[in-house]
């Protein structure tokens, strides 16, 4: 058992989802991939199914229209999954705040392991997120 | 001429990624300036209200405690746009270079 | 017998969630349906609530890519409402953003067509070389994205002579490699034989449907605000329109890589010739009434705002036309096979990529649906008046306006 979680745990493999911000934090996700910052020395691939995916990366406000096909993306992806905010706008809205087709916040609507916050992050943060839920993935094994 | 030469001038060069976070955490690049998560000084404060007249995002509520006026950050709604920071008469309000705001939980940042 | 392929707003080639359903005949297209709003959060009515300085970052927010676009059309409009000009220096700095944000989304989108067309290590190549410009900007306004920088009556930091020097070298460097680049995009045979002839858009066409920006200037139509209506410093700093004559996507990306070395040309001439100065005024916190619009060249074309005010602290009312809603009936247009012009399924990522779609600046909500009754609706302006009097008349308020 120790085995197949120490494999889980050094190959997480992404999902990203757009949920209708502004595109900065989108940008900063994808430039995490690029050489300078390089997160696919940590084992990590950007998967395009839902079905072959460990983590999603959920960045963007939630919009009325978005909400319900978020719920359904997240049901299709299999056990053990985890999820990751990056961005201000998606922890609390940000500064789309009392819009009528904004939603205040991500765990409203599924339950978050990790929050990244900036207007947008820097992408050493976000390879910093994927370190940081590694090792607390470790600590929960240990116990 | 296609791209084949400067794929083979690159097996001769070092690397471009920085080994970020485990060595080499000098080479981030953070100039003066940088724009990272506020601080504040209570002690300084005198209670105008100017920074929350220019907050974007209902970061900044006003209560009153037993010395006056001050305000509340709620970090998990800033922008970190700097506007606070600008009007500030007394500079209260600083904006720190940290950028690893990694956190499990949102009641952390709550600054009172 | 036709089949429907619906791609939706979860999938690897977009980036952004937005729904097309295609109708396929075979493997050619025939038709395609367009449905948007998943990005539409009600920033115009957000911005009435808020007064002028609140509402600078939430307008650099329309669209992350061409933030800057976005905020100096906000401080123009707005100044036009007070009547007094601006200082000089503060154009000049202006300028060196708007084009340091061009040179960016420009390179930004040359390695995403790459990346469409399977061509990864020109993706990569091009990201790494993008590195530089995005340290140039975080070293003059302290965040690589979003730059807050303008405010109302001119810009919030200035150039000194230490940071003017790190900015030559790095277009130094800039310039050598988009140059090698060029010459790649003109030889390399994969590139050429997924780009050639795909999205054809004649000059009549792209008139009529009312193209802006590289879209239409790879028809061979000479249209750009900076030349045509000039704002800033642009009376003063030269540059070329560029125009190619091919109308499909190796005319776009073209026009593209012509216009990054431009812009570095832009540049190197406004820091040798900045005036000195103070770079802000004060001005009060209530403009006087009236309404004003202003225009600017963004990345993918040409962007309108407008503005009315009443004497208060706080907009009246705000309109925002980004520049992807004027090519959304193009692109339907290039994506329909009709006579001997003909489109393949493996040919729709390049040609949606192709007019540099921002769908978050565009959406703008348009009509009703009802999911559980099925039904689909749009209202007319009476026709909303009216609603809006009857339900609030329901609940004991009397309508103060006709």
């Amino acid at each position: 058992m120790g085995l197949i979680n120490w494999a889980r745990r050094q190959s997480p493999w992404l999902l990203h989802f757009n949920t209708g911000g502004c595109n900065a934090c989108d940008i900063e996700v994808v430039a995490a991939l690029t050489p300078r910052f390089d997160v696919e020395r940590f084992g990590a691939l950007l998967k395009g199914s839902p079905r072959h995916a460990d983590i999603m990366v959920v960045t963007g406000a939630i919009t009325g229209q978005v909400k319900n096909r978020l719920k359904r993306v997240y049901e299709q992806m299999p056990e053990p999954k985890f999820v990751v905010a990056v961005g201000t706008c998606c922890i609390s809205g940000g500064v789309y705040r009392g819009a009528y087709n904004v939603e205040h916040g991500l765990d409203t609507v599924i339950p978050v392991d990790a929050y990244v916050y900036g207007c947008p992050p820097k992408p050493e943060a976000i390879v910093k997120a994927i370190e940081a839920l590694q090792n607390k993935l470790k600590a929960l094994e240990a116990k | 001429m296609s791209i084949t030469p400067l794929l083979l001038k690159h097996i001769f060069k070092k690397r471009a990624t920085i080994l970020y976070p485990f060595k080499e955490r000098e080479k981030v690049h953070l100039p003066e300036g940088f724009r990272g998560e506020l601080k504040f000084f209570r002690e300084k404060c005198i209670g105008c209200g100017l920074c929350f007249r220019a907050c974007p995002s209902e970061t900044i509520e006003m209560s009153v405690d037993e010395k006056g006026k001050r305000p509340i950050f709620y970090l998990d709604r800033c922008t970190r746009c700097q506007q606070c920071e600008e009007v500030c008469p007394t500079k209260a309000i600083e904006l720190t270079q940290n950028f690893e705001t990694v956190y499990f939980d949102r009641k952390s940042t709550i600054i009172k | 017998m036709s089949i429907k392929i619906p791609i939706g707003p979860q999938h690897p080639a977009l980036k952004e969630p937005e729904n097309f359903t295609f109708t396929l005949d075979g493997e050619y297209v025939v038709k395609v349906e367009a449905r948007i709003g998943y990005m539409h959060k009600g920033i115009e009515k957000l911005m009435e609530s808020k007064n002028y300085i609140q509402n600078i970052p939430l307008v650099e927010r329309i669209c992350g890519i061409c933030n800057v676009a976005h905020t100096i059309c906000y401080a123009q409009n707005v100044e036009y409402l007070y009547e007094k000009p601006i200082p000089r220096r503060a154009e000049f700095i202006r300028v060196i953003i708007e084009e340091l944000n061009r040179i960016h989304s420009h390179l930004l989108w040359i390695g995403i067509a790459a990346h469409l067309v399977g061509f990864d290590s020109f993706f990569m190549y091009t990201w790494r070389d993008r590195e530089v410009v995005m340290d140039l900007i975080e070293l003059l306004t302290g965040n690589r994205v979003s730059t807050a920088l303008m405010t109302i009556g001119g810009v919030r930091r200035d150039i000194d002579d230490s940071k003017a020097y790190k900015l030559r070298k790095g277009l130094d460097i800039l310039e050598e490699r988009t140059k090698y680049y060029k010459k790649i995009a003109e030889d390399e045979k994969s590139l050429l034989v997924r780009l050639r002839d795909i999205g054809r858009l004649t000059p009549a066409e792209a008139i009529k449907h009312s193209a802006v920006g590289p879209t239409i200037r790879a028809s061979n139509i000479k249209v750009d605000v900076r030349a045509d209506d000039p704002y800033a410093a642009h009376d003063e700093v030269p540059f070329n329109v560029i125009t190619y004559d091919t109308c499909d996507v190796f005319g776009r990306l073209m026009v593209r890589i012509d216009e990054t070395l431009e812009s570095i040309n832009m540049v190197r001439y406004c820091l040798d010739h900045m005036p000195s100065g103070p770079i802000r005024i004060r001005l009060p916190n209530a403009p006087p009434p009236g309404e004003s619009v202003s225009r600017v060249e963004a990345p993918r074309g040409e962007d309108i705002h407008y503005v009315k005010s009443n004497g208060t602290d706080k907009p009246y009312r705000y309109k925002v036309r980004a520049p992807t809603l004027g090519n959304l009936s193009a692109l339907i247009e290039m994506l329909t096979s009709k006579g001997d012009y003909l489109v393949h399924v493996a040919d729709i990522p390049v040609v949606l990529g192709g007019i540099d779609p921002c769908m978050c600046c565009m959406d703008r909500s348009v009509k009703f649906i009802d999911p559980v009754k099925g039904k689909e609706w749009s209202l007319t302006w009476e026709q909303l008046k009216l609603y809006a009097k009857r339900k609030w008349e329901k609940e004991g308020i009397k309508a103060k306006c006709p």
